[in-house]
């Protein structure tokens, strides 16, 4: 290709928060690993491979988090998953069986079988039940650029109050990318994209060259951004900060005009879970034999009705193909006109949460994969990069502040700061204070107590989760959310209470550990 | 038209049977393994979602679901703690839930967190209650620290947050120095707001008090100053309104900004081994820096309205016809 006008990085952010429950046979929580997993981790992989094997000029950028990469590699977790999986294809086989008489359905009933074998054979065959090393060997071979996140996704505005507490987010985030990845991140993803002046300062001690902050994040940068959304800045720290673009972002997340919402697209709810005879599904139902939904899903959107017709797989890959190319037909047309704009190429930097492609949008991972053939050799006005190699080609950036700003509802705190969950936060400024103590009051503790300050460490990390706080605001699974807050502030001052008493639980001790598993190498100094 | 078979639920007596039958099995299987579990019943549930707008307008959708309600009592709400000596953690109370399971969708905890203009439907909609996981912890987090502090963030550029604790011998002493002033003992709290100058300075433009409600431990505080710089004090209202005693330090905030900087002095630079390396600007005026900037940032507002968009609107699906163009590339 010819030198191109300008540049479309989009960046996947993977997450989940570290839900992990030895302690009973079965938790309903876990499949939120169990769906991402079959819907969109592994397909991911699945396509980055086919992409790579077939030789497709390609760039990605992903963050894998912590607490999701330390699930990913969790034998317990790999294991649930496995079996997870089995009952699902049993239940297909079952299906195949049910409808052999009634042509769509058995054809997508097939389709489901043949998939979630493959889906099998990927995880159990190909990557042993660690998916890890499949996207690091992705990364190592030059056309995924993986990015860190906070220890465990903490809303850092929110836990500004003390800034250690900030820090110790990032130190761990970074600690835990490298000892999962084997290589030091380029990029990190503030978790919800929530930025405050003063917070890329760690990112800069850290070695992080870039981040990704909201549209207006970067908009309302001071002083004012010579080219928008279209290039980055590069904050007083040192680091420089990329703005997600709105106009390729509505194509993907609006449900009027994006992509995902289009009637001939698998319908999310309509679910065999809840369609079919409560014995014939009771296998994949949890233990209590309340009805979930399996993932095996027979309608299409259809329209702004409640009835719903049969899925077609063929209407639906039609349609696929037409979004790729009416994506990249406008990235061509934006590029083009920004390259006439400005006086360096543009890029369009399109973040999306990854678990959009595959999991609410079930065809999102192969219109991925047909975006970049059709970017590869459809067109040439742009190019995929990501922001680390934008940065290597463009060195010199304008230097300005960004703007406080999330890429939460109404752009700002609200989400994880309202009457639903702002309760939590006496307690984790109190928690952090409280940490920062024992950091320093034991500089250099070793046996038992020195487990015991990592642990500390763990269960304080583990109550910042900013999804306790957002699942509370969105008032779905809030008991749940209550109960992990509660509970991992409780263990950390119980923690916190027998450190300076000198009297340590070293059954209790090692039960919480147990459970809460997270970060194995921690160093609880980092709260220093 | 033929589908899967039409589907049949077991009647709530049904599940509550199940629910006692499997919570009396795993107890005695707990008993006789010497472990601690206990089943619960399990929620569902969705997430609304939407797009945000530069300008912060709220473009939010309905869309979260309201809580399930509460099942009343539970088939096998003890817990099954077992009695061979297993720890006992603080969230094991766990309760089966009768809540029929009418419907409800899975889904990951975050559906994406950018939300559909108003006016668009929830995406995805949902058309369902969603069960529930019904878990509770033991335990109930203190609600004092016995600290003196206070702590105010923004929660958007117009509104702060603000919460306190103050101890008991720090209102004692204060009591005790107006009593000696021959003052009535304090009877209001309340949150001092000043607005500061630009610019650093530390004089006040404008400030008022905020009385607020007897026991009160937090406060939303309507500030209206997007950009402004805050010092914020929590004390007490003595007499008539007329006079604010500190209890605390004060606490400074910037509340964020929701317009775009005035100036546009750019500087420029490049990341070297010891921080920024200046840089030469791009060798244009810088008139022309500016036309350049403001014809970007208003293409990037125009997202949001047709009117300011400067090249064809393509991003219609409705508008695009495929039909009409023989491929991309022609």
């Amino acid at each position: 290709m010819s030198s191109p006008r300008g540049y479309l990085a989009l960046v996947l952010h993977a997450h989940l928060p570290f839900v992990r429950h030895p302690e009973y046979e079965e938790f309903l929580e876990e499949r939120w690993l169990y769906e991402a997993i079959t819907e969109t981790y592994i397909p991911l992989l699945t396509l980055l491979s086919a992409l790579h094997r077939d030789r497709v000029p390609h760039r990605l950028t992903m963050s894998l988090t912590p607490p999701l990469l330390n699930m990913l590699a969790d034998s317990l977790l790999q294991s649930r998953y496995a079996r997870h999986l089995d009952r699902l294809i049993d239940f297909c086989e079952q299906e195949v069986s049910r409808t052999r008489d009634d042509g769509q359905f058995h054809r997508l009933a097939v389709f489901y079988r043949d998939h979630l074998r493959q889906i099998r054979r990927t995880f159990v065959d190909v990557y042993a039940g660690n998916l890890i090393p499949g996207f690091r060997r992705m990364q190592d071979e030059g056309n995924l650029e993986i990015i860190a996140c906070a220890a465990t996704h903490g809303f850092l505005p929110l836990l500004a109050v003390n800034e250690k507490a900030v820090r110790a987010q990032v130190r761990v985030g970074i600690d835990e990318y490298r000892r999962f990845l084997g290589r030091d991140p380029s990029g990190f993803w503030l978790p919800e994209c929530a930025y405050y002046p003063g917070v890329d300062r760690f990112l800069g001690e850290a070695g992080i060259r870039y981040f990704l902050i909201e549209s207006h994040g970067l908009l309302y940068a001071t002083p004012r951004p010579v080219y928008g959304l279209y290039a980055p800045i590069l904050t007083p720290s040192g680091v420089a900060a990329f703005g997600r673009d709105i106009e390729s972002s509505r194509q993907v997340w609006s449900s009027v005009e994006g992509y995902p919402g289009d009637h001939d697209y698998r319908d999310f709810y309509r679910d065999a879970g809840f369609d079919l005879d409560y014995e014939h599904v009771r296998p994949l139902l949890p233990p209590t034999g309340e009805r979930v939904a399996t993932g095996i899903k027979y309608y299409r959107i259809t329209g702004k009705t409640p009835h719903k017709e049969p899925y077609n797989l063929d209407w639906a890959r039609a349609k696929i193909d037409a979004h790729a190319g009416n994506f990249m037909w406008n990235r061509e047309r934006q590029i083009e006109w920004l390259a006439e704009t400005m006086d360096r190429p543009p890029i369009v930097v399109a973040p999306y949460d990854a678990e959009l492609f595959g999991h609410w949008w079930f065809e999102g991972p192969d219109w991925l994969e047909m975006l970049m053939r059709k970017v590869a050799y459809d067109q040439s006005v742009f190019r995929m990069t990501t922001p680390g190699r934008y940065l290597e080609e463009h060195p010199v950036n304008q230097v300005a502040t960004p703007a406080y700003s999330s890429w939460g509802h109404k752009g700002y705190n609200e989400v994880w700061l309202a009457h639903e969950n702002d309760w939590v936060y006496r307690h984790l400024h109190v928690a952090a204070d409280r940490m920062c103590e024992l950091a320093d009051r034991f500089p250099e503790a070793t046996g038992m107590v020195r487990r015991a300050l990592n642990q500390a460490a763990r269960e304080l990390l583990l109550a910042q989760s900013s999804d306790w706080a957002f699942i509370m605001s969105r008032g779905t699974v809030v008991d749940y959310a209550v109960t992990r807050t509660k509970d991992h502030i409780a263990r950390f001052t119980k923690l916190y209470r027998d450190l300076l008493a000198g009297e340590l639980d070293p059954a209790w001790l090692q039960e919480i550990e147990s459970r809460d598993s997270i970060f194995p190498t921690i160093d609880y100094r980092v709260y220093r | 038209m033929k589908g899967p078979s039409p589907k049949s639920r077991p009647a709530l007596g049904e599940v509550a049977v199940s629910v006692v039958e499997t919570a009396v099995e795993i107890a005695s299987s707990v008993a006789a393994a010497g472990q601690g579990v206990f089943r619960a019943a399990l929620k569902l549930y969705r997430l609304a979602q939407g797009v945000v707008a530069p300008s912060g307008e709220d473009e939010s959708m309905p869309g979260a679901t309201s809580r399930p309600a509460r099942a009343s009592g539970s088939a096998a709400a003890a817990s099954t703690r077992a009695t061979s000596g297993a720890i006992a953690l603080d969230s094991d109370a766990i309760e089966p839930s009768l809540t029929t399971a009418h419907g409800a969708a899975a889904g990951l905890p975050h559906a994406p967190t950018i939300e559909p203009a108003s006016g668009d439907r929830a995406w995805p909609a949902a058309d369902r209650e969603i069960p529930s996981t019904r878990v509770s912890s033991r335990l109930d987090l203190p609600g004092h620290y016995d600290l003196d502090r206070l702590v105010a963030v923004p929660r958007d550029p117009d509104w702060l947050f603000a919460y306190w604790e103050t101890r008991d011998a720090t209102r004692r002493r204060l009591e005790a120095r107006l009593a000696g002033q021959g003052g009535a003992p304090p009877t209001k709290h309340g949150l001092r707001i000043a607005i500061l100058g630009a610019g650093g300075a530390d004089t006040e433009t404008l400030n008022w008090t905020v009385e607020l409600p007897p026991g009160a431990t937090s406060r939303y505080v309507e500030i209206g100053r997007p950009s402004a710089r805050l010092r914020v004090s929590y004390g007490i209202v003595v007499g008539a309104g007329a006079a604010f005693v500190p209890l605390l330090p004060p606490v400074e905030v910037n509340m964020p900004s929701r317009e775009l900087a005035p100036e546009i002095d750019a500087r420029w630079a490049q990341l070297g081994d010891h921080g920024l390396a200046p840089e030469p600007a791009p060798e244009q005026p810088q008139e022309r820096l500016r036309e350049i900037s403001e014809r970007l940032i208003r293409h990037a507002h125009g997202a949001n309205a047709e009117s300011s968009r400067e090249w064809p609107p393509t991003h219609r699906l409705v508008e695009f016809d495929f039909g009409s163009h023989a491929s991309p590339r022609s």
